[in-house]
């Protein structure tokens, strides 16, 4: 059973020690700002009458995913580093638990870098997002953050294992950014790659999102799209359960956790 | 010599230091694969954005800028690893000329840097149809030089911030970002609003892409213009190294007088 105590302190104590980190400050609000700026001024040129909606969920979803894919890995890293790891771990509260109130944390931190670009696309450009949707863009968004958090638990054990999370995280970011088609529909990428895109929630996620907003051409292949993120989101919940308790075996057996 | 093989053994046991942690798989992962991506995801955007035009300044540009990993996170955290691994006060204490001995921690990254470059132009000929006429090679090579010695002043004005400052990342992230987006790598300076075109004059890379650019166009190249624009860009080059000297024997004195030289 989910402990809801557990999951609400660790979200809001993990809220204030993030926002105290500058590298992380400059995530959330640095970042998707200059993405906006440079996806702004590539895109004005371009002959997509709605490009600012590439703009915006390309700059808010960029820089969700860097704070998904940092709090899954260096939130793990920091805490090794800090000698904290095995405490929490070992804690009677599950790791799992604990681990989600950080990615929902960092998920909601995240879901401001596309508050900004929005008002920075606003402000500076006079440039707004069209929603030809509502209702079913609200749903896609929804959808979206539930799997972001799903592929972050799925991260976070493999990385838990890992000694050099932060190298991976780092490399993590430009392979997913275009797998997934954060910025640009997938169908400008090879038809031998397409396969690995379709494996990945952000794919769909994103897919949705933009054809919620842009206009929806086939309504029930919208649905079994927005069928297919749930699916694929549930089976990576799944997985990342499995990983957690492997996680827990091994480390106990190994009692390498905190070897940095 | 003696002071040449100094320092070359100070820059190599720096960049092996830098490094060293790293296992040779996670030096690929960082050092190669990464570079490959992000130079395909930003000429990717331009090849949505625009369609069937020829997206190769957009390769160079992204090509380029890969640099700059070298440049603000290699030279420009030297510093901070002095600081970080205890050793900042006995180099800032020792007689030792501290300009020069961070200038030749600087060299094995130069070199590195000029080796990302290289497999960020390779990408753009293996999957993005980058062609460079053999005979501006030579030339292109300046360029490239040029805009890695610029970058690598800069960082090194950077790292000298550092002295007095705890956030040091978030002002190498910030200057990353700020040249990723000002010099013109993803979009020509011109199309930027007046005031930023103008600070993109002060920039690394700017200059020197837009020699490189010259160099891989189609009309008859103009090596006047390309001379004068890598002559520009070591100018600036040359000033960030001053700015970065001064900087440094001022947060050096801050530091000494404030006691902020080991402040994390």
């Amino acid at each position: 059973m989910l402990n809801l105590k557990v999951v609400f302190s660790t979200f809001k104590l993990h809220l204030s020690q993030s926002l105290s980190r500058a590298t992380f400050r400059f995530c959330i609000i640095v970042q998707p700002l200059i993405y906006t700026f440079i996806l702004y001024m590539v895109y004005r040129e371009s002959s997509y009458i709605n490009y600012v909606n590439y703009v915006i969920l390309g700059s808010g979803l960029t820089s969700l995913w860097s704070s998904i894919c940092f709090s899954s890995a260096g939130d793990i890293e920091r805490e090794r580093y800090m000698g904290t790891l095995e405490n929490l771990v070992s804690s009677p509260s599950k790791f799992t638990t604990i681990v989600l109130g950080k990615v929902l944390a960092n998920t909601f931190l995240g879901l401001t870098g596309m508050i900004l670009s929005l008002v920075f696309t606003k402000v500076l450009f006079n440039g707004s997002l069209h929603i030809e949707h509502g209702f079913l863009f609200l749903i896609s968004f929804i959808l979206m953050i539930f799997s972001f958090i799903s592929i972050a638990l799925l991260i976070a054990p493999i990385f838990t294992l890992s000694k050099n999370a932060r190298a991976l995280m780092n490399c993590l970011e430009y392979p997913m950014f275009i797998l997934c088609g954060f910025v640009f529909p997938i169908d400008i990428l090879p038809s031998f790659i397409k396969p690995l895109s379709y494996v990945l929630s952000p794919t769909w996620a994103i897919d949705i999102l933009r054809e919620s907003s842009l206009g929806i051409d086939d309504f029930s292949t919208f649905y079994k799209k927005m069928f297919i993120l749930f699916f694929i989101s549930a089976v990576y919940l799944i997985a990342s359960k499995v990983l957690f308790s492997k996680v827990d075996k091994r480390t106990r057996i190994e009692a390498t956790l905190g070897v940095s | 010599m003696d002071s040449l093989k100094r320092s070359y053994r100070n820059g190599l046991y720096s960049f092996k230091g830098l490094y060293g942690f790293l296992k040779p798989e996670i030096y690929v992962l960082v050092k190669v694969i990464n570079p490959i991506f992000q130079v395909l995801f930003f000429s990717l955007v331009a090849k949505h954005a625009y369609g069937n035009i020829d997206i190769t300044p957009f390769v160079i540009g992204n090509a380029f800028v890969l640099c700059m990993y070298n440049a603000f996170f290699g030279v420009g955290v030297n510093l901070i690893s002095e600081r970080s691994v205890g050793t900042l006060k006995i180099l800032i204490a020792s007689p030792a000329n501290k300009f020069k001995l961070f200038v030749s921690k600087s060299t094995f990254h130069i070199l590195d840097g000029m080796i990302t470059v290289f497999i960020g132009l390779l990408t753009g000929i293996v999957f993005l149809n980058l062609r460079i006429p053999l005979h501006t090679i030579p030339y292109f090579l300046i360029s490239l030089i040029a805009a890695i010695f610029t970058a690598c002043s800069m960082g090194l004005f950077i790292g000298s911030i550092g002295l007095v400052t705890r956030d040091i990342n978030l002002l190498l992230n910030l200057s990353s970002m700020l040249l990723m987006s000002l010099s013109g790598v993803n979009f020509p300076t011109e199309k930027l609003p007046f005031f930023l075109e103008r600070i993109s004059h002060i920039l690394p890379l700017t200059n020197a892409l837009k020699a490189s650019r010259l160099l891989i166009s189609p009309a008859i190249v103009s090596y006047e213009a390309v001379g004068m624009y890598i002559f520009k860009e070591l100018v600036i080059g040359v000033s960030y190294c001053i700015i970065a000297y001064i900087t440094l024997k001022i947060m050096e004195g801050l530091a000494k007088n404030k006691a902020t030289l080991d402040i994390y």
